[in-house]
């Protein structure tokens, strides 16, 4: 699945990630971002270890052989924080398209020289895909936050749910199982 | 070929997060997801609070009364004077940004004015502009500013988005509590009808029927014969539960979710076994059926009103101590005021003495009030309790500490010394996010209501994130805590972030482990899940 600007791209993971980094650091206020860069505990800056983590992760898939499952785990990483930012979805997966620019902008000349235009194509269509599938990640993620809200109102009042008969029981099973109460069926 | 620059085609969409305004001029925007509802009319008037009447935060007008700067400033002096700790947070500050990075909100969100620095700042600075002849004078220079509406709508915001965990302050070099000018925001938005209703109606049901949802005493008396059915059901026995039952010698307060939420009701069960297990003299009374303390989230009166239940009680009861249970902010309340502005305890109550082991809990000589970690650490430290930690194979454990029994009780070994006896996996998360240095579950302080889901998943990012974390590196699919709130709100946090780790109290992970006489053999744990080694038996 690999590339035609793979060597390219691989000689360049770091300045494009440093891009692609300071393109979505700017969407955050600037007090922020002096943080962002500062830290390097993962646990004391959990926000800027992710979503550095997950941009040099799809940028190293995409420099070498590329693979759904890798990049899926990368994107929902960066999609599950930006789910819940209050940012309206095409603000949330901005970050796709500016990692298109930031390899534009990186070696995007030097692809179109050395390769020509198919193979600058290439890469941002697979860009391109990379946002399709981000599509599914974010909406995944909405309908888990809807889901919670609900689920945690039984669980809130699960007893009273359960003396009156409203909820589905392992043992007793009057319901099919992917309706129970999922704390008693994982 | 020079190649279109692709951020130029996004300039007709504004992806500044923030303007670069200076923060004084930003103003919150009250997006769904991001704030609590405020109270219905009926609930104030109930609990005979300033302002009832209909309004939301996403309203342009608040209707507050036409005096409400006059109530606020004067609100403010008041506080100056009585608190003298207030008094010195709102000047001593020296910027020095060593709570910047520390506040779970900020991690989460990315929003500067979730740094405590400036959220206090957002107080600080009308104490200065109001207050002082510098701050009229030079303003903004000097940091300061005039009370306005906005200002009013901005502290909701701010001071509803921190959950007084208290962790910023663990790192402030002069030991200022963020968390106590949250309190007294809080209590000064009160006086002009600035509320919400996820506080104020557990606070009128606690106040008029002993807890939050106001269960009736039928229904915990009834919920309780179900549980105790369920037990008889896993380990053959039927232990006793006491209900207002006179001269018992330990009265035993727990949160009331422990009655009817999951998963409390399994760590209700691990008290039931427990004291079932020792013949304990115990009783549970259906007024005071609640730990939780909302008023602690309201004003200091209404948690002094709501706290006097359970010393009424007490006395009622004739009972000679009383035991907690695993909660939260119930233990911020009595370590840090019950001694003061709650106390003193009903003269009937007596220095609380395990009835097991001998040992005097002089620690609690005045309040006489036991934590139950405090008590089943006692009787195991004495070797009292059979336990089989086998039992609990089937789960690896690690610890979360809640905010205020760690940093506001300071309890901290006896959770771990029972669970290193009753299971034999546990694992701790990295050093710089357990103990005082732990991670909120980003929803306490009253803040686990539904609609403020989105703001919660943030909050509790930096948690999640060190769980996630033990969880890849050792397997990590429980963890165990000692607070209700979290108990509640941590499961829905997982289910987001680490869908693979479940949530219990520590006292429910004993249940599982207490070899109690005459009991069958167990094939389940106390949720019906069968125990390590007996599936493949079957």
């Amino acid at each position: 699945m690999s590339l035609k600007a793979q060597k390219i791209l691989k000689a360049n993971i770091s300045p494009i990630f440093e891009k692609v980094r300071d393109k979505v650091y700017a969407t955050f206020p600037k007090e922020t971002v002096r943080f962002l860069k500062k830290e390097v505990d993962r646990f004391e800056n959990p926000l800027g270890y992710r979503l550095e983590e997950g941009l040099k992760g799809l940028i190293t898939e995409l420099a070498g052989d590329f693979s759904w499952e890798k990049v899926d785990y990368f994107l929902d990483r960066i999609i599950r924080i930006e789910a819940v930012q209050s940012r309206q979805p095409s603000e949330a997966l901005a970050f796709l398209y500016y990692l298109k620019s930031a390899v534009r902008e990186v070696v995007g000349e030097e692809i179109l020289e050395d390769l020509g235009p198919e193979a600058l194509l290439e890469v941002e269509d697979r860009i391109d895909a990379m946002l399709l599938r981000a599509f599914n990640h974010y909406m995944a993620a909405r309908e888990k936050l809807h889901e919670l809200r609900i689920e945690e109102w039984k669980s809130r009042l699960y007893l009273l749910l359960k003396r009156a008969g409203y909820l589905y029981d392992v043992r007793e099973g009057s319901l099919p199982p992917e309706a129970g109460n999922t704390e008693k069926t994982h | 070929m020079a190649l279109p620059k692709r951020d130029e085609l996004l300039k007709d969409v504004n992806y500044d997060r923030m303007p670069s305004k200076h923060w004084m001029d930003t103003k919150p925007e009250f997006r769904p997801g991001t704030y609590c509802y405020a109270a219905e009319p009926s609930v104030v008037e109930d609990l005979g609070l300033p302002n009832p009447r209909k309004w939301q935060p996403h309203d342009e007008d608040w209707k507050l009364p036409p005096n409400w700067k006059e109530i606020v400033l004067n609100a403010i002096k008041d506080r100056m004077e009585r608190f003298r700790s207030f008094k010195l947070f709102m000047d001593i500050c020296v910027r020095c940004g060593a709570c910047a990075d520390k506040c779970h909100f900020f991690l989460g969100t990315g929003d500067p004015k979730n740094m405590p620095v400036l959220r206090a700042e957002l107080m600080r600075s009308v104490v200065k502009g109001e207050f002082t002849r510098s701050g009229k004078i030079f303003g903004r220079l000097a940091g300061a500013r005039p009370l306005t509406y906005d200002v009013i709508k901005e502290w909701f915001y701010y001071y509803y988005q921190c959950t007084e965990c208290r962790r910023c302050s663990v790192f402030c070099p002069y030991g200022i509590d963020t968390a106590e000018i949250t309190i007294l925001a809080r209590e000064i938005l009160h006086e002009i009808g600035v509320n919400i209703d996820w506080i104020l109606k557990p606070v009128r049901f606690s106040a008029f029927v002993g807890n939050h949802i106001g269960l009736q005493p039928h229904t915990i008396q009834e919920n309780i014969e179900f549980l105790l059915d369920d037990i008889e059901e896993i380990t053959g026995i039927r232990p006793e539960v006491p209900i207002n039952k006179k001269g018992a010698e330990i009265l035993f307060v727990t949160p009331s979710a422990d009655f009817f939420a999951d998963p409390g009701i399994y760590t209700f069960m691990g008290y039931v076994l427990l004291f079932h297990y020792l013949g304990l003299d115990w009783t549970l009374s259906t007024y005071a059926s609640e730990g939780g303390n909302f008023g602690l989230f309201t004003s200091h009166e209404m948690m002094r009103k709501l706290h006097a239940k359970i010393y009424h009680e007490a006395e009622r009861l004739k009972v000679k101590w009383i035991l907690g249970g695993e909660c939260g902010h119930m233990w911020r309340v009595v370590h840090q005021y019950e001694d003061t502005a709650l106390g003193p305890a009903p003269k009937n109550l007596e220095v609380p003495k395990s009835p097991i082991t001998g040992t005097v809990f002089e620690h609690a000589k005045s309040t006489k009030i036991v934590h139950i970690c405090e008590f089943t650490a006692d009787l195991i430290a004495h070797g009292k309790l059979n336990l089989d930690p086998s039992r609990n194979d089937h789960l690896i454990v690690t610890f979360h500490d809640s905010c205020n029994t760690s940093r506001g009780m300071g309890i901290f070994e006896e959770p771990r010394f029972i669970l290193r006896h009753v299971c034999n996996n546990f694992y701790e998360m990295p050093e710089n996010t357990i103990r005082e240095k732990t991670f909120c579950c980003g929803s306490g302080s009253g803040l686990n209501t539904d609609e403020y889901m989105e703001m919660r998943m943030r909050g509790g990012f930096p948690r999640a994130n060190a769980v996630e974390y033990v969880h890849e590196k050792y397997g990590v699919n429980r963890m165990a805590c000692i607070c209700a709130i979290d108990r509640a709100v941590l499961p829905t946090l997982m289910k987001y972030w680490v869908p693979e780790v479940s949530i219990s109290g520590v006292h429910e992970l004993v249940g599982n482990a207490l070899v109690i006489p005459g009991e069958k053999k167990r094939t389940t744990d106390l949720r019906f899940e069968p125990l390590k080694g007996v599936e493949e038996e079957a």
